[in-house]
């Protein structure tokens, strides 16, 4: 069993070095078309994707607390914001009433078979990519703690500046 | 083709050694968990020791693998249970790989081969999905075909079995789906301002039957259709699904057909947002084993149309749809007062409401006796009478305010009615009927203080304060809860939860946890100590005791 | 728009075309009488039960249905094990119907469920689930059981001397070569028990008649060896057994089940039920 996971251990680290692209993979935007979310990440500055849920409180906490930094990077670096609800049906139809309550402006995209999620491996929301303008994953942080959005500013703003970004 | 079985060999077999051939420009995605508990004695949570488990130490964890290259993808996912923790299903005893597919996507055209997810419309005549958290997982295993024939036209067919923990349902999937977006096809209607897209479904099981006593369907099928409309900041969804006899453990093998219908009408513009929503289900349960119960192998998925929770005094109180029927009712606005206006304050102030109510559906029982023609019907139920038992109802209120640069609290309100009898011990309706002094109910108010401070840069404070008052099940609680946390990596917390209102003064006890989290990455490290209360877990109407636990627990999460 | 409905048309052929049973009448006729001077298979049906479950008398129901069909072919064993808030006692349920033997089989072959069952403990494997059943199912488990070659025949007789010892001698006749070995257990279990029990409207039945509940093992949980591989027709196997009565139990209402089974799958070959004198 110890192997097996270092094994795990090894292999992941061995990844988590790779340049990664996003994995192409149909989604659905709030007017009900099916987009592909390749087509969706800006090729002009970074582009962040947060993965959300409306029933995942630190999800809503991120997205509300680095929405006033959205604005700003949008303006400065051209950077773009995909906001991925993970919303099953149950919740789904509950994702544009919400959206316009929190009185965001994010890019809102369902999906609601969990396709993205499975194929980008994620185990839980929140979970936060930030690709440069050649649409390489280049950072990647998952949950939210209070504060996390200021580090991720910070992050998209050196990725705008093609400078190399640590955890 | 012997590139990609090359390809596919080297990932199945070393997963490292695909992404080392950096040359093909393929992609290796997946995550990996691994949770522990080692557990205590605690002779005030449970005194006679009957949820203490022999092994002392309990663990499971799995990885998932998907490996994309260009039109092909591939992935795999092993999962060990050694042995499975407390409050997960019984049925995961072992290891093995349990999930593996490959896919072929091309233009207009989509294959996969071994499992998959997947859903029609709003899951109500198939979905197959997995919560991995809650130990759910019903993945198809078998073939799916997507094809997109014509512009806006998408077929979806699926033929398998569904998982069962480490084996198979016993019986067999077959389906089809289609899916029109009008208004891709008729410019007119865009024109208008309007979208539309329809949909239908349709969805037959076979399993084998050989009761000495009674005729059973081998084959049973289940319909639907479907209608998404939008105008502007319009939205109205409405399905209807439709199922012949299926008599089964769930239903009391009666030979009734059953149907659903759930409608939602939402309008968001301006900082407003509104959903108004209706469903009625009857006779809905519907599992590739007649046989099956809990959460094994259900073929559909009645989504609940209540809110869900995650403070942790109202999550003690969850609702789960009721598969044999319920129908109910839900309201929810959002609505955020502008920056610098009067109630919004320098920052803008969020308030929303949310109600909700369900409860049993009009059923008129042909008692046994009277079943002259011995067809099995179980009862009639006229759709426009309303039922009488209530199941539960959930009216919250909640406004979100940021004071000034470093404070913001959200302050909530609940008033909650819940239904014991249905929700915790599964009664039916007709014992419920006949005695209807027996129902054991609960009736809470709770409220919710949540304030997070900045202290500095990246260094906050978060609080929770929350009471639940209540004369029923164990009486009232009170937590607090304290979170200190250093963006990026580290969190601190401490939480108690004193159920002062016990009405057994033994039981008043105080639940203490205590966790820190360290987060590098993508990767996740938890280490808890503390007391858990006895909770209860519930998919389609029937709910699993989760024992109360004493112990320190450990989860690593990590994706790559 | 030709190829569009061609295409239309193959999908629907490949994934529509199984169709739907609506089944206007549900019930079969009569059972045949299948008891014969020739000794047949019977079914072992181990139901686990409790007296705080509430859904367990509808599985005792389903036993007496079937016993109703098949009759003495049909041999129900209402094991009490499985998770204390089911089973365990207190002031409304004093009778502690549990045993060691019990909650040993029901730990081995690992479920936390009632009401849930074994019929001839068939389609057992290490780590699935494949040997529990729900009571729902157990109509078609033992009708198809029921109709399977009997292997071996068993023969046994019960007798009580001095109050308080069991005497068991037990025969067996192989009626296909076996090339296996064989394990044989002996029990004692006793009906028409009044004790309260939790029943399916949420309600307590305090005069509620217990049926086939598990006394004791004569044996030990897993029985003891029968005869060994291989073994063929004209072969008589035979082996005694010498247990301890309890003088609270009622002769009248109780009977030794004696089952054979093979000990690399568990599963019963044959299982008989005798009086005890």
């Amino acid at each position: 069993m110890k192997n097996l996971f270092t094994a795990f251990a090894v292999t992941l680290l061995t990844v988590g070095m790779q340049a990664q692209q996003l994995p192409s993979t149909t989604l659905k935007t709030l007017d009900g078309k099916l987009v592909d979310i390749k087509d969706q990440i800006s090729t002009e500055g970074p582009t962040v994707i947060g993965f959300w849920a409306t029933w995942c409180k630190p999800c809503i906490k991120e997205l509300t607390a680095f929405a006033d930094y959205a604005i700003d990077l949008e303006e400065e670096y051209g950077a773009k914001v995909l906001a991925v609800s993970i919303d099953d049906t149950r919740n789904s139809s509950r994702v544009a009433p919400m959206v316009q309550g929190q009185g965001w402006e994010y890019t809102v995209l369902l999906d609601e078979n969990q396709d993205l999620k499975r194929n980008l491996g994620i185990v839980n929301v929140p979970f936060t990519l930030v690709l440069n303008a050649d649409g390489e994953v280049v950072w990647k942080h998952s949950g939210y703690s209070p504060g996390d959005e200021e580090n991720l500013a910070e992050v998209v703003a050196k990725v705008a500046r093609g400078e190399s970004v640590e955890h | 083709m012997n590139r990609l079985a090359l390809r596919l060999l080297a990932l199945l077999l070393v997963p490292g050694a695909a992404i080392a051939q950096d040359s093909y420009g393929g992609q290796l995605h997946g995550n990996f968990q691994l949770d522990g508990q080692w557990y205590l004695r605690d002779e005030g949570i449970d005194p006679t020791g009957e949820f203490y488990p022999d092994e002392r130490f309990l663990g499971q964890g799995y990885a998932n693998f998907v490996y994309t290259d260009g039109d092909f993808s591939g992935g795999l996912r092993y999962e060990n249970y050694q042995n499975v923790m407390l409050g997960f299903p019984e049925g995961y005893r072992g290891e093995g790989i349990t999930y593996r597919y490959l896919q072929f996507k091309q233009d207009n055209l989509d294959v996969t081969v071994g499992s998959f997810y997947e859903q029609f419309g709003s899951g109500m005549v198939f979905r197959s999905y997995e919560e991995r958290g809650l130990g759910y997982d019903n993945a198809m295993d078998g073939v799916r075909v997507k094809a997109n024939l014509a512009k806006g036209v998408y077929l979806k067919g699926v033929l398998g079995r569904q998982r069962f923990y480490f084996e198979k349902s016993p019986g067999l999937l077959r389906g089809v789906d289609a899916e029109i977006n009008l208004s891709e096809r008729w410019h007119a209607l865009d024109s208008l301002g309007l979208r539309w897209t329809i949909g239908a479904s349709y969805m037959s099981k076979y399993q084998r039957a050989n009761d000495p006593f009674l005729v059973l369907p081998e084959n049973v099928a289940a319909g639907g259709v479907r209608s998404q409309l939008m105008k502007g900041p319009w939205v109205l969804n409405t399905e209807f699904a439709y199922k012949a006899n299926d008599p089964s453990a769930d239903n009391g093998y009666i030979y009734k057909d059953g149907n659903g219908f759930i409608a939602n009408l939402s309008y968001s513009k301006n900082g407003l947002g509104v959903i108004a929503g209706v469903k009625r289900i009857d006779n809905m349960s519907f599992r590739s084993d007649r046989n099956g119960s809990t959460i094994d192998m259900l073929v559909n998925y009645l989504s609940p149309t209540t809110e869900v929770h995650t403070y942790a005094l109202p999550a003690l109180y969850q609702y789960a749809t009721q598969i044999n029927g319920e129908e109910g009712i839900q309201l929810e606005a959002n609505y955020r007062f502008k920056r610098k206006s009067k109630l919004g304050g320098k920052y803008g102030t969020l308030v929303s409401i949310n109600y909700s109510a369900v409860q049993s559906i009009d059923k008129d029982y042909v008692a046994t006796s009277n079943d002259t023609l011995r067809t099995l019907q179980g009862y009639y139920s006229d759709p426009l009478e309303r039922g009488t038992i209530p199941y539960f109802h959930d009216l919250n209120f909640k406004i979100s305010k940021k004071v000034n640069r470093s404070f913001k609290y959200n302050l909530t309100y609940l008033n909650l009615h819940y239904n014991r009898s249905v929700l915790e011990d599964g009664l039916g309706d007709e014992p419920m009927l006949s005695n209807p002094e027996n129902i054991k109910t609960m009736d809470a108010d709770v409220i919710v203080l949540e304030t997070l401070y900045k202290v500095k840069s990246k260094h906050y404070l978060r609080n929770e304060f929350q009471l639940l008052s209540t004369q029923d099940d164990r009486g009232s609680m009170a937590m607090a809860l304290v979170e200190y946390s250093i963006a990026p990596h580290w969190f601190f917390s401490v939480q108690d939860i004193y159920n002062y209102g016990n009405p057994d003064p033994d039981q008043q006890l105080h639940y203490p946890l205590a966790s820190v989290v360290y987060t590098q990455g993508t990767s996740r490290f938890q280490l808890s100590y503390g007391r858990q209360q006895r909770g209860i877990f519930c998919v389609g109407g029937v709910c699993r005791v989760v024992p109360p636990s004493n112990g320190v627990s450990f989860s690593l999460t990590t994706s790559f | 728009m030709k190829q569009f409905l061609l295409s239309l048309g193959i999908f629907t052929l490949l994934f529509m075309t199984p169709s739907c049973d609506v089944i206007d009448q549900p019930f079969k006729g009569n059972i045949q009488d299948t008891t014969s001077t020739q000794q047949q298979r019977n079914v072992l049906i181990e139901d686990f039960t409790g007296h705080r479950c509430k859904n367990c008398p509808k599985a005792s129901k389903a036993i007496e249905a079937l016993v109703d069909a098949y009759g003495s072919r049909i041999i129900g064993l209402a094991i009490h094990a499985g998770p204390g808030n089911f089973t365990n006692t207190n002031a409304d349920y004093p009778t502690d119907f549990t045993t060691p033997e019990g909650k040993a089989i029901q730990n081995f072959f690992g479920t936390n469920f009632l009401p849930v069952g074994m019929v001839n403990r068939e389609n057992w494997t290490a780590s699935g689930n494949g040997h529990w059943s729900a009571y729902t199912n157990w109509p078609t488990l033992s009708s198809e059981a029921i109709d399977s070659t009997l292997r071996i025949a068993l023969e046994a007789s019960a007798i009580v001397v001095n109050d308080t010892v069991l005497e068991v001698s037990t025969e067996g006749f192989p009626q296909t070569p076996l090339l296996h070995d064989l394990s044989i257990v002996v029990l004692i279990k006793e009906s028409n028990i009044v004790s309260p029990q939790l029943m399916p409207d949420d309600t307590r039945d305090s005069d509620y008649v217990h049926m086939n509940v598990l006394r004791d093992y004569v044996t030990d949980t897993w029985g003891a060896g029968f005869g060994t591989s291989p073994m063929v027709p004209g072969d008589e196997l035979s082996k005694s057994f010498v247990g301890s009565w309890d003088t609270s139990w009622i002769k009248a209402n109780a009977a030794v089940v004696v089952y054979v089974y093979n000990p690399t799958n568990y599963r019963i070959l044959q299982v008989i039920e005798v009086p005890v004198n």
